[in-house]
């Protein structure tokens, strides 16, 4: 028996915005309950993300039991996919840290 | 008035002016404030929400700031917001689900300076935070041009339970700055490693990518960042602020910024 893949808009699905956190999960809860093992997700047409949904979707994503497959992905989301792949916490604001308080 | 302290900070310490003299006099008195920026408006606009029955309030004498306030002080005021198309201020639903076309609002409302991918990453990124941690009941964004100076003003604001009290549920200890600046380099209240980013990585894009600066006031803390200063305030009772609020300025720019060669996000 052959199953085929469910494929999602997922700038239609969602907003060609990609944003907030609690969005991302509730998203992927729904395509946990679809029962479609094999999911081919669209992302053309979307424009932005933030590094919370990403973060969010790529954890969520390595967790589920589905196979999920990102199609149509422009540049500068596959550079957040990347960022969140390769990232690290480092110290950024030492002056900010150091510096003297102000009683105010 | 904190004179030579930074814009934002002067504008903030303008609400707890008014504030300060409400509590003594049961009078908010606007008589000789001609100009209210983002910095001073959301603070004041969540204050009267909650305080205008008990207190008078002396107008302004610019009749468009008036009326905006009279539009915030109404039971339905902040749904209004929403609904109006030319007030640059949206208030968050509680219900996060709501908030897709809200920030969408935001964003058409901004124009978007630096660039879709940058400046949306900005709004997504602190409005996140708020849904996450502050456990509020009113929140405001507003995005203010300013053409003739070339700037933006982006404010951002929950009257929720702090940085350092999200921090607190989570079991760390701090003073308010000191959760501000713990913040900025990634502590949470959320167990996971990769959690904790937004904050850290808007400030990064707003002084490093728009060449900005960012307010930070939260509890009894605030910290202050451009490309020259870093500046970290213990607040007084009077001053300080019962929520977080987040002020930045920001370039009108048409020039794309790149979310990712000037932040290690």
């Amino acid at each position: 028996m052959s199953t085929q893949a469910c494929k999602i808009s997922i700038a239609h699905e969602l907003s060609p915005d990609l944003a907030l956190r609690d969005i991302a999960t509730s998203f992927m809860d729904r395509l946990e309950s679809q029962r479609c093992p094999e999911i081919i997700l669209d992302f053309s047409e979307v424009e932005t993300i933030t590094r919370s949904f990403a973060h969010e979707y790529v954890a969520r994503k390595a967790k589920s039991s589905l196979s999920i497959n990102e199609v149509n992905v422009p540049d500068n989301i596959g550079r957040m996919f990347k960022v969140i792949e390769n990232s690290e916490k480092k110290p950024r604001f030492d002056n900010l840290r150091h510096s003297q308080t102000i009683f105010l | 008035m904190a004179i030579g302290h930074p814009e934002l900070v002067r504008r903030y310490m303008e609400y707890t002016d008014i504030r300060d003299k409400a509590v003594k006099t049961g009078k908010v008195d606007l008589e000789n404030v001609r100009f209210l920026t983002p910095t001073t408006l959301l603070p004041l606009s969540i204050y009267l929400r909650r305080t205008m029955r008990s207190l008078t309030l002396i107008p302004p004498p610019n009749p468009n700031v008036e009326s905006y306030l009279w539009c915030m002080m109404k039971d339905r005021g902040f749904d209004t917001l929403n609904g109006s198309t030319c007030l640059p201020v949206v208030s968050l639903p509680k219900n996060e689900d709501l908030s897709q076309p809200i920030m969408k609002k935001a964003y058409d409302l901004a124009g978007d300076p630096g660039g879709k991918n940058a400046f949306r990453y900005l709004v997504g990124e602190l409005v996140d935070n708020i849904y996450q941690h502050s456990r509020f009941e009113m929140a405001l964004v507003m995005a203010q041009q300013y053409r003739k100076s070339g700037v933006m003003h982006l404010c951002i604001i929950d009257d929720g339970i702090t940085i350092a009290g999200s921090l607190l549920g989570s079991g760390m200890v701090l003073d308010d700055e000191q959760a501000i600046i713990d913040a900025l380099e990634g502590a949470s209240s959320k167990k996971e490693q990769e959690r904790g980013r937004g904050l850290g990585t808007t400030l990064s894009l707003t002084l490093k990518g728009y060449r900005g600066c960012m307010l930070v006031v939260s509890g009894r803390g605030a910290i202050y960042c451009d490309g020259e200063n870093d500046l970290r305030y213990r607040l007084s009772d009077r001053n300080k602020y019962e929520g977080t609020l987040i002020s930045m300025k920001i370039p009108l720019t048409t020039e794309e910024v790149d979310l990712y060669e000037h932040t290690s996000l």
